[in-house]
């Protein structure tokens, strides 16, 4: 058995209902870089890949990219917090 | 054919009777109460005949607060933010009032309905200028230091920005670079030299700041002292500086 990690982004549109835009995964093996499932054209997703998002939890300089891996996953819930724009805290999930 | 902005081609809105909304926030009946997915506890709440609005608990976010030894909360955060906006007549903020649901306080604000986000590439042309300048002086005295597009959104219907996540990293994040979208964006555009509406704002704000730190918390007290300091620099210059102070 596996444990995968992984972020949901959902976005609430103008009748108060939540859309998962893209899931954010942990890539398998030891410096492994974050996958996206999703639309990758979805101006939010593409926006994040190319300008990256800060480290609010460390307050290390530079930015995160999903290569960054697991930095990025846990910083995506503090980018993405107003409720029109939600992450979700890093879940994790057993595959067998 | 001349191309205006986006704004100008929606179908002029007829005036619609003022609502109350902070009324509604603090005094509106509660009929449900939803927890969205997604972190921080946020809630969407239905108030009964009033729309909806968004709650954020306080409990969520205060271990950031108390990390850094400050009696601030992110309600203090929002209330405050909104009260200035409020004084100058801006109206950038949605509605918010500081609540107790589900037996936790927090902020309880407006919810937008017709929006879309600030990642659109060109959404500058769904806005009127005046709008820019206004949210670009906001930002410039409040010092802000995380405003991106994940939190301003849009209505174009009005050419109406708003500006949401007045937060502890809106105003005391301390990474390497603050993050001035909108401000930057006003530069770009030429949008950063004071209309007489705006300096009759600023004016004001200068009147009345003093005001809004009865009471306040220490950290509440800091931020109003220093937008008083930067809004009066502002009016000396008449416009917002080249480049980030």
């Amino acid at each position: 058995m596996k444990l995968f990690y992984f972020v949901d982004l959902f976005e609430l549109d103008h009748n108060a209902n939540q859309k998962k835009i893209a899931t954010f995964k942990l890539s398998e093996g030891e410096g492994g870089g974050v996958e996206i499932d999703g639309d990758n054209d979805n101006p939010i997703v593409e926006n994040i890949k190319r300008e990256g998002i800060f480290d609010y939890k460390y307050v290390r300089p530079g930015k995160l990219y999903p290569y960054d891996g697991m930095s990025f996953l846990e910083n995506l819930k503090y980018h993405f917090r107003s409720g029109y724009l939600l992450a979700t805290d890093v879940k994790e999930k057993a595959v067998d | 054919m001349f191309e205006g902005h986006g704004f100008e081609k929606q179908q002029e809105i007829p005036p619609q009777p003022a609502v109350d909304f902070e009324s509604v926030l603090e005094k509106g009946e509660i009929e449900n109460a939803r927890q969205l997915e997604g972190s921080w506890g946020i809630d969407l709440v239905k108030i009964k005949d009033d729309g909806d609005a968004l709650f954020r608990p306080d409990l969520m976010s205060d271990f950031i607060f108390e990390a850094k030894g400050m009696e601030a909360r992110r309600s203090d955060l929002e209330l405050m933010a909104y009260k200035i906006d409020q004084i100058l007549e801006f109206n950038l903020i949605p509605a918010v009032v500081n609540r107790t649901v589900r037996n936790l306080k927090g902020s309880l604000q407006r919810r937008i309905q017709n929006f879309h986000d600030g990642y659109g590439i060109e959404w500058e042309n769904d806005v009127k200028p005046e709008e820019i300048t206004r949210a670009a002086v906001f930002d410039h005295i409040l010092d802000v230091r995380d405003r991106a597009p994940h939190n301003f959104i849009i209505d174009s219907s009005a050419g109406k920005i708003w500006l949401i996540d007045h937060d502890f990293y809106m105003f005391f994040w301390e990474g390497e670079y603050p993050r001035t979208f909108i401000v930057e964006k006003a530069r770009e555009m030429g949008l950063v030299v004071l209309g007489g509406p705006d300096v009759v704002s600023l004016e004001r704000f200068l009147a009345h700041a003093d005001s809004l730190t009865i009471g306040a918390k220490p950290e509440v007290m800091e931020i109003i002292k220093k937008a008083r300091d930067r809004a009066e620099v502002l009016l000396e210059e008449g416009q917002i500086p080249v480049a980030n102070i």
